[in-house]
């Protein structure tokens, strides 16, 4: 203690000033005069104090601070063998740590809300009146009374009296006169998403914040390839959309250059042109002369050679038709292939229907979401140095959606302003800048 | 005037058009805000349907709109929580008002007056059984702990928060307790736990600290309602597994409230996960002695069990008599729940956090986490990097250190949570064996021949356990402390356990399932004589396993490529050394 105190240099404490000046301090220039310097330098003695000998050095007593040294020791100085940067860096304080921020204690209001708080929650179950007006506090009261803040076991029949139970079916009772209201028997089993995505499903063996190799690459493999489709989708999108039958700039140019004998292939041109216009067809229906019409035997003898034409094919179908007899096998065959290609087009669709997800809203859920990557270029080899990537809030509520717990939802941007204000200048001030311009120009043309 | 002809009947009056009820009939039926109507559905686990026929649903509108059951909301029109938000809605009416008027006084008053409601109701009717609620922890857990770290907003109110950073901490204490801890992961996102409960497993997610960007996509109210059920669900699955397991619960008694430092104490405590969790009763638990049960019994199956419990103890308490001291710039909560879970002793700096119960510099430091290029050296402590923490987890044995050392270059942490039939790295393997003490020959054959030593793998073995012997007369006295603790693992185990088949040990612990699958798929051989379904069923079995075999083999194939193209270009760079 004594080298201790003989190492550590005292800061010095100025003197008081005995004489206070005397002057006006009603305004701001007097303010100043006030010497806190005092009072400054008393509290830095005390933190120095405290930092150092941990309390008032005034309060400690003189055997605390000093030992009287009876015996001559010839003791070896131990070497410190500290180094010297360690020793700068160390710290000397002997105020203890700051409690973190959660562990301070509630303020005396917060504790006095609390307390009303657990009071009025003992009313939603039946507590004893006797006990409210006990003056009990919330704590007893909570001791005393199950069925508050979860203190007692839900699933075991008897921790709670009657009294304390909430039962459906008597609330129900109570508010309709109904009795016996039951959960619909279809709310045991959750909607089909719910099964068969995972709850928390586990990041890509290639998301490690270490990954081996290929875990790494097949994961960037996987994400290159969403990535490639919905660039390719997008890319189609822009292809459709672009207007058809526009002349392309290549084209409006050669258009304007039509004519003026600048385009090598233009006389071709002109001759393929010419050459159609001379082999027009005409479409003039020719007028039905008299010489033309049919007489009655003629059209007798039509007739009996189209019954005759139609005898004769109908007498081949017939040939045709006999003829299957003979290959029904193959025609079976073919039956039941075509019956194979149906049922397995059946399953297909079947299949479909099995994967398809369900449409619980206006949006589709997003059902492959994208995962969290870091470039080769990004992974560190130390948790030190890792830099965490994605949102696990947001990684929840895509879950949830995908599950169909919740219906998928955008949030809405709020809409800009329909029409842009528009501003103009009053006439008044445009009349006079009006003016004033024509007189700048006036004088303009006078100086040249 | 039309008549109703004789059969006739109204369209749209029976069927589906009557069994589904659109989002805005819903709302309109039980007189609910859309915000209280969402709120209601999440609390009381009722979901939208999708309709068979979207035409029929919507009496003859296709439009994709969202629709319920007609019961599950004649079913809400009974919950007793519609109640509670309509005199919600009435106070905040009253509250707004006094404020308006600027009368603090009152509006001190109403705010006393706030309703308050209970859902225990709720509770046990979405979970009938305990086992049921456990089984939806995935969820809760997930958003509890997100939840536990968010700073407070209008939106996000203090109490959730403070309810959810209780909870986070009560259970990772009770999962230190009943050491439940199976796997872990550090992902790019967070920490990946993996525990098991009274036959449940449970997986959560931890993000990193500090990790968190406000998202403004996501709809937070709709977020702290799922919150705030988990919350209710998950204090009630505490008092359950506390109480069964004889534990004081709350494990910051009511009752010490009188001794204001000692409960800060224990808040602390709680807090940095070093907390002595109470008895409720003082009973003298007798340790079963499983040697004894497996030498009274002949039962095959019976031994089989005691076999993997055993290798299940030993697990649970890999890091028995290790005490750990976590240096400043690592994770301290993900590693101090690990380490204490599996059995080690932890501290930390004290003046970054309270809790610490022995210093760095102390003589019983075994291990020193340190995520830095350098460590201070001393002698009998291993200095490690926080990885080696998450292996030893998850390979079930402690892993040689000296793969772990600061500034090393460290081998890929690999996910434990891949499943079975994909692929794994041939690192996987080599990890294994060391986990389980044994010295892989992989990796450091690079100047001999690799079929030499495929030739006979038994011999090898024994030579190379010769050559640790030979290598231990060398080595420092600090690294040999270190070793102890696996020469004892090493000698426990039976011989075959060694020879047992790798890929399935680590990854996937649970062997006897595998077995199942086979006898399944055998079954359905048998029946696909019979039924066409299941030929289908079997043929589409067959099919994705195939598929799965091509992959892993083809990936297998490059790695074989690439480790010989590494191995000829050491040669070859080796022989121009020599050249030189």
């Amino acid at each position: 203690m004594k080298a201790q105190l003989h190492d550590i240099v005292m800061p010095e404490v100025e003197e008081p000033k005995t004489k206070r000046a005397k002057f006006s301090r009603k305004t701001k220039k007097g303010w100043k005069k006030i010497d806190i310097s005092q009072e400054e330098a008393a509290l830095e003695q005390k933190r120095f104090e405290e930092i150092h000998f941990g309390g008032d050095l005034s309060k400690t007593k003189d055997e605390d601070l000093f030992v009287i040294d009876r015996k001559p020791v010839k003791k070896k100085k131990e070497l410190d063998r500290t180094c010297y940067h360690d020793k700068i860096l160390a710290n000397k304080s002997k105020v203890a740590a700051a409690v973190p921020v959660e562990n301070r204690p509630e303020s005396r209001k917060s504790i006095l809300h609390n307390d009303n708080m657990l009071k009025r929650k003992a009313k939603i179950v039946d507590v004893a009146r006797t006990d409210l007006s006990k003056k009990l506090t919330a704590e007893q009261i909570l001791e005393k009374n199950k069925g508050l803040n979860n203190n007692y076991d839900l699933w075991s029949a008897n921790t709670l009296t009657e009294k304390q139970k909430f039962i459906p079916a008597k609330h129900a009772k109570h508010l309709r006169g109904l009795e016996g209201v039951k959960a619909p028997k279809h709310m045991k089993f959750k909607p089909k998403m719910m099964e068969k995505v995972e709850k928390v499903s586990v990041a890509h063996a290639g998301a490690s914040y270490n990954p081996d190799y290929d875990d790494h690459q097949a994961l960037l493999l996987q994400e290159h390839n969403k990535e490639f489709k919905k660039v390719k989708s997008e890319d189609s999108y822009k292809e459709k959309a672009k207007p058809k039958n526009v002349a392309t700039e290549e084209e409006m140019a050669r258009e304007s250059m039509r004519g003026l004998g600048i385009l090598p292939d233009e006389d071709d041109d002109d001759q393929y042109e010419t050459e159609e216009e001379s082999t027009e067809p005409g479409f003039v229906k020719k007028p039905v002369r008299a010489e033309d019409r049919k007489d009655k035997k003629q059209r007798r003898k039509e007739k009996r050679v189209l019954a005759a034409q139609r005898a004769v094919r109908r007498k081949k179908q017939m040939a045709i038709l006999l003829n299957q007899f003979y290959s029904i096998k193959k025609i079976k065959k073919g039956l039941r292939e075509h019956e194979k290609e149906l049922e397995k087009q059946k399953e297909f669709r079947k299949e479909k229907q099995e994967k398809r997800v369900p449409r619980i809203g206006v949006l589709k859920a997003d059902m492959n979401p994208d995962q969290d990557v870091k470039l080769s270029e990004e992974l560190v080899g130390t948790l030190r140095q890792l830099v965490p990537e994605g949102n696990v809030l947001t990684d929840r509520l895509k879950s949830f959606e995908a599950r169909t717990m919740l219906e998928p939802r955008k949030k809405q941007k709020r809409h800009k302003q329909a029409f842009k204000t528009k501003w103009q200048q009053k006439r008044t001030f445009r009349e006079w800048d009006e003016q004033f311009e024509k007189e700048l120009k006036k004088e303009e043309k006078m100086e040249s | 005037m039309v008549y109703k002809k004789h059969g006739m009947k109204k369209k749209y009056t029976a069927g589906e058009a009557t069994a589904y009820i659109s989002r805005k009939n819903a709302r309109k039926k039980l007189q609910l805000s859309l915000a209280d109507f969402r709120r209601l559905c999440i609390l009381k686990g009722i979901y939208p349907r999708e309709p068979k026929s979207r035409k029929k649903a919507g009496k003859g509108a296709a439009s994709n709109r969202t629709y319920y059951y007609t019961k599950d909301i004649q079913f809400l029109l009974h919950e007793p929580l519609i109640e509670k938000f309509r005199a919600h809605k009435v106070f905040l009416k009253k509250l707004k008002k006094a404020e308006g008027r600027r009368d603090w006084k009152k509006a001190d008053q109403v705010r006393d007056q706030r309703p308050l409601y209970n859902m225990d109701h709720i509770v046990l009717e979405r979970y009938p059984t305990f086992n049921d609620a456990l089984r939806d922890m995935d969820d809760a857990l997930t958003m509890i702990f997100m939840f536990a770290r968010i700073p407070k907003s209008s939106t996000v109110h203090a109490e959730l928060v403070a309810n959810c950073r209780r909870i986070a901490f009560e259970w990772m204490n009770f999962c230190i307790h009943a050491q439940c801890i199976r796997k872990v992961f550090v992902s790019i996102k967070g920490y990946y736990y993996q525990v098991e409960l009274k036959g449940e497993t449970i997986t959560w997610l931890v993000a990193h600290e500090f990790a968190q960007e406000h998202n403004e996509d996501v709809d937070y109210k709709v977020m702290r309602t799922f919150t705030e059920f988990y919350a209710n669900v998950a204090s009630f699955i505490l008092f359950k597994l506390y109480t069964e397991d004889n534990l004081k619960y709350p494990p910051i008694g009511q009752k010490d409230y009188d001794d204001d430092e000692y409960v800060k104490r224990q808040q602390s405590d709680l807090e940095s996960l070093t907390l002595e969790l109470r008895k409720s009763k003082a009973i003298e638990e007798s340790e079963d002695d499983i040697d004894e049960l497996a030498a009274a019994t002949g039962d095959e199956g019976l031994q089989k069990a005691i076999e993997q419990e055993k290798t299940q103890r030993s697990q649970k308490n890999i890091f028995k008599g290790c005490k750990v001291f976590i240096s400043r710039e690592c994770p301290r909560a993900p590693l101090a729940f690990l380490l204490r879970s599996l059995g080690a002793e932890v501290s930390w700096d004290s003046e970054l956090y309270p809790g610490a119960s022995f210093k760095l510099d102390d003589d019983c430091v075994t291990h020193l986490v340190i995520d830095r290029p350098t460590a201070p050296q001393k002698l009998g402590r291993q200095a490690v990097q926080p990885q080696w923490v998450f292996d030893s987890v998850n390979f079930g044995g402690l892993m040689p250190t000296n793969d772990y050392v600061p500034g090393a270059e460290l081998p890929p942490h690999l996910s434990p949570f891949v499943k079975e039939g994909q692929y794994v790295p041939p690192d996987m393997e080599v990890l294994q064996s060391k986990a389980r003490g044994e010295d892989p020959g992989i990796g450091k054959d690079s100047d001999e021949e690799v079929d030499e030593e495929s030739d006979d793998e038994a011999e090898d073995l024994e030579e190379e356990e010769e050559e640790e012997e030979t290598e231990e007369a060398e080595e420092p006295p600090a690294k040999k402390m270190a070793k102890v603790a696996i020469e004892e693992k090493k000698e426990d185990k039976p011989k075959e356990f060694k020879k047992r088949d790798v890929k399935a040990a680590g990854r996937d612990k649970q062997e006897p399932k595998e077995d199942v699958i086979e006898a399944e798929k055998n079954k359905l051989a048998r029946a696909a004589q019979t039924s066409k379904k299941r030929k289908r069923l079997l043929e589409r079995i067959e099919k994705s396993e195939r598929k799965d075999r091509g992959r892993i083999e083809k990936l297998t194939n490059k790695r074989a490529k690439i480790d010989a193209a590494k191995k000829a270009e050491a040669k070859k760079s080796k022989k121009a050394a020599k050249l030189d």
